[in-house]
């Protein structure tokens, strides 16, 4: 029994001297790096707008000043071009140009363009699929991009429609 | 022995295929979030005009007596003008005008003129003169029951109608001697309009 003691003894002793050996035992030099990643921003706006129907001429194509389009940059928010075209008949039609900058810090390639349109109202949006906007005020920075609307004959009258084109950019390096 | 080296063997390809699957997830997701994105859109609304053309008539019947008498009506849903001339005897003359107005926002051409007439009468029109004749034609002969003529002079801009615009088609019809008693005939005169733009 006391040969047992004197063994759990001796080994708490162990135990406890091994412990803090331990701690007195290493020496210790930190070495710190401290990193901060700024990310950039991928930012386009519309900075101009434009439509082949003058309003003071014939409609475009045409011999009479009858249909009329307007396109404004949203006011409220500047990615977004308002279209309003009003008092439109079968074959009118219509060109619609906006110009984009990229105002962000990353260059910007456009990836696609999606058009949402009913079926009487023909709607296309073309121009630099792949293009890239450099951050301005590098050069190439910025771009036209069209659109053209047509009425086709299934056009009803004292109809209103609504469509949608969006331009799609991505930062440049993930658009193949 | 050999065994347990199958299990280990087992357990490593497990392994593997865990991670490959994990790194082919991530991936994915790294893939996912790569991307940042900026959507310009252009929204867009057409409003469509409408089309539409409303007639109406005048005119009066050149007698000393009030023998012949002329009604019309205008029905606004089928569009339709119905003139009724009875008690028509020869020598009656009718004078008058038929006007249209453009009482929607788009212009309209007239493309066609469908005249429907009673079976056994015909009509001949000269467009350069806008003279016309009737003829009836019997077993014994073809005989002209009535003359008259169309006068487009206060049509501005024929055969066009601007929105707004009121046009006038003057007549004159005279019913000749060789008018039938007790005859009725009905005919029916289409004027077709399409929007201005679509037509030759």
């Amino acid at each position: 029994m006391d040969a047992k003691k004197l063994f759990a003894t001796f080994a708490m002793l162990m135990l406890a001297l091994g412990i803090a050996g331990f701690a007195y035992a290493h020496w210790e030099k930190i070495i710190t790096i401290n990193g901060t990643v700024d990310t950039g921003k991928l930012n386009l706006e519309i900075i101009d707008v434009s439509d082949s129907d003058d309003p003071t001429k014939p409609d475009p194509g045409k011999d009479k000043n009858v249909a009329d389009t307007e396109i404004i940059i949203d006011p409220q928010d500047p990615q977004r071009a308002i279209v309003t075209i009003t008092n439109a008949y079968p074959s009118y039609y219509v060109y619609i140009h906006v110009t984009i900058r990229n105002v962000g810090s990353i260059p910007a390639k456009l990836k696609e363009i999606k058009v949402n349109a009913p079926e009487c109202i023909e709607v296309e949006g073309w121009d630099h699929i792949g293009e890239q906007l450099e951050p301005y005020p590098k050069q190439q920075y910025q771009s036209d991009y069209s659109g053209y609307i047509h009425v086709k004959q299934c056009a009803e009258q004292g109809a209103t429609y609504t469509f949608t084109i969006e331009f799609i950019f991505w930062n440049w390096n993930e658009v193949p | 022995m050999r065994r347990k080296e199958s299990d280990e063997r087992m357990e490593t390809k497990k392994l593997m295929a865990t991670f490959a699957i994990l790194i082919i997830a991530l991936g994915i997701a790294g893939f996912a979030y790569a991307h940042w994105e900026k959507i310009v859109t252009i929204d867009g609304t057409v409003t469509t005009g409408t089309l539409h053309v409303k007639p109406s008539f005048s005119a009066e019947l050149v007698q000393d007596k009030d023998v012949a008498q002329i009604i019309y009506e205008w029905n606004g849903e089928t569009n339709t003008l119905t003139v009724k001339l009875s008690n028509v005897f020869p020598c009656l003359t009718v004078k008058g005008w038929f006007d249209f107005e453009n009482d929607g926002t788009i212009p309209v051409k007239l493309k066609e003129v469908k005249i429907t007439m009673p079976s056994g009468l015909s009509y001949d029109y000269n467009p350069k003169t806008g003279e016309f004749t009737i003829v009836e034609s019997t077993p014994i002969a073809e005989n002209v029951i009535a003359i008259g003529k169309l006068d487009l002079s206060r049509w501005s801009g024929f055969p066009q109608i601007d929105p707004q615009q009121t046009v006038y088609v003057d007549f004159k019809l005279h019913f000749e001697e060789a008018l039938r008693q007790t005859q009725e005939y009905t005919f029916k005169i289409q004027l077709i309009f399409w929007n201005w733009n679509e037509v030759k």
